[in-house]
């Protein structure tokens, strides 16, 4: 049963990233994935809670990814942080990036009572503390300043680098992040 | 529908506005930017038309570019890109959030970014003060040894440390007579009078034979001594018993 519920997810996943959240009704998930109506409704109430679990995997894929890969770099160290900025620079140039997660859910619906605009929230101030958080581990003063800043340059850099693909715009917001960092130590 | 409003006069009228310098123009950016983003928030009916275009982030970067390369900055291309970075950012995360907090942040890191960091401020004026202290202290330590040059035997005609040179006044006619009683000490070797020019002469030979000085004609008895060469006896440090 829990494989029904990764299958219709997987279906989402690629049609909300193919072709918008908004153009993917629910017949059309019903339909790819090959589930009965009842089915879907049985592990995800409303379309709105489909596109939130869609969300929150995208985001923990992503804390997964990075955490995996600082595991070995020492926490206590600013170095942590410049490995961090070429490590955004990676994700964000890699053909699969359509967007940050809470960018998604805050674009797609920018009324700001809508339970995905909502959660986008969420997930934004989430990023913003871990990046506080990896920022007052390695030592930095004004740890909390430091991650609201390095959560929009990261925006700014995704957003540029989505619209506008192999532009170099994923390098420069890295570098402009690194710059930050340095002038916070 | 965003394009519409950065590619407008009335965007750049109030750009141009905001502020005389590059630095207070980009902060303004912040300003106008975050009124236009809260007012574009309300009135957003399909998600798509909060997002910015490629044409939008082009204008946005045109300007910030403009306005750094006026700073004569090493880095402005990489200044630029951080304040572009950060405006994105900022109206991202404003639509997101709702909040002004984001444009708090960027006119910081704007100021941050175009301002010296202060450490090098304090580190200059550290620089600084130690140059006045070590400048002090090699005046109050040098000082004794100009003052002393006739004591030390060292040649009382060098008048230029002594006197303001064409500047005859009284200091001018006192060292002139502290240096008449030096020379009378030391054994010298005076010009001859005909090669001096008359006025020169007459305050010369009144100098050398009465010890008087004419205040109307102390620079030319200064350029009558450059001629004049003394070997004085030097002093001892201490007494011979």
């Amino acid at each position: 049963m829990k494989n029904m519920r990764e299958k219709i997810l997987t279906v989402a996943t690629l049609l909300f990233e193919t072709r918008g959240i908004h153009a993917s009704g629910v017949d059309t998930i019903i339909a790819e994935s090959g589930v009965a109506k009842a089915t879907l409704y049985k592990y995800f109430p409303s379309k709105n809670e489909l596109i939130i679990e869609y969300l929150k995997e995208k985001s923990n894929r992503f804390y997964a990814w990075i955490n995996e890969k600082l595991a070995d770099k020492k926490r206590d160290s600013k170095e942590v942080l410049f490995e961090l900025c070429d490590l955004y620079e990676q994700w964000i140039s890699t053909p699969e990036f359509n967007g940050l997660p809470f960018h998604i859910g805050s674009v797609e619906f920018p009324d700001p009572s809508h339970p995905v605009h909502h959660y986008s929230v969420e997930l934004s101030n989430e990023l913003q503390q871990y990046l506080s958080k990896l920022a007052e581990i390695a030592g930095v003063k004004d740890a909390q300043t430091l991650g609201q800043q390095l959560t929009i340059i990261f925006e700014g850099g995704a957003l540029i680098e989505r619209l506008s693909p192999g532009s170099g715009a994923a390098n420069r917001a890295r570098n402009a992040a690194i710059t930050l960092i340095k002038a916070s130590i | 529908m965003a394009t519409e409003f950065l590619k407008s006069d009335r965007f750049n009228m109030q750009f141009q506005k905001a502020g005389k310098s590059p630095l207070a123009r980009l902060i303004g950016l912040s300003g106008i930017l975050s009124d236009w983003n809260r007012q574009r928030i309300g009135n957003v009916i399909n998600g798509k038309e909060a997002d910015l275009s490629m044409d939008d982030i082009q204008i946005l970067k045109n300007m910030i570019e403009n306005e750094t390369s006026r700073l004569k900055l090493d880095n402005a291309g990489i200044v630029a890109d951080q304040i572009l970075f950060l405006v994105i950012g900022a109206i991202k995360l404003q639509v997101q959030n709702n909040s002004e907090k984001p444009w708090q942040l960027v006119n910081q890191s704007i100021t941050n970014f175009l301002t010296p960091p202060k450490r090098n401020q304090k580190f200059m004026m550290s620089l600084s003060l130690l140059t006045f202290i070590i400048m002090g202290f090699a005046i109050v330590v040098l000082s004794p040894h100009i003052n002393n040059k006739t004591d030390d035997g060292m040649n009382p005609l060098d008048t230029s440390t002594n006197a303001s040179i064409n500047q005859a006044g009284s200091k001018t006619v006192a060292n002139l007579v502290a240096l008449y009683t030096a020379m009378k000490k030391g054994d010298c070797q005076l010009p001859q009078a005909a090669m001096l020019q008359p006025q020169e002469r007459e305050a010369f030979i009144s100098f050398v034979n009465e010890g008087k000085v004419d205040i109307n004609t102390a620079d030319s008895l200064k350029n009558a001594l450059t001629y004049a060469n003394c070997l004085y006896p030097q002093k001892l440090m201490n007494s011979p018993l």
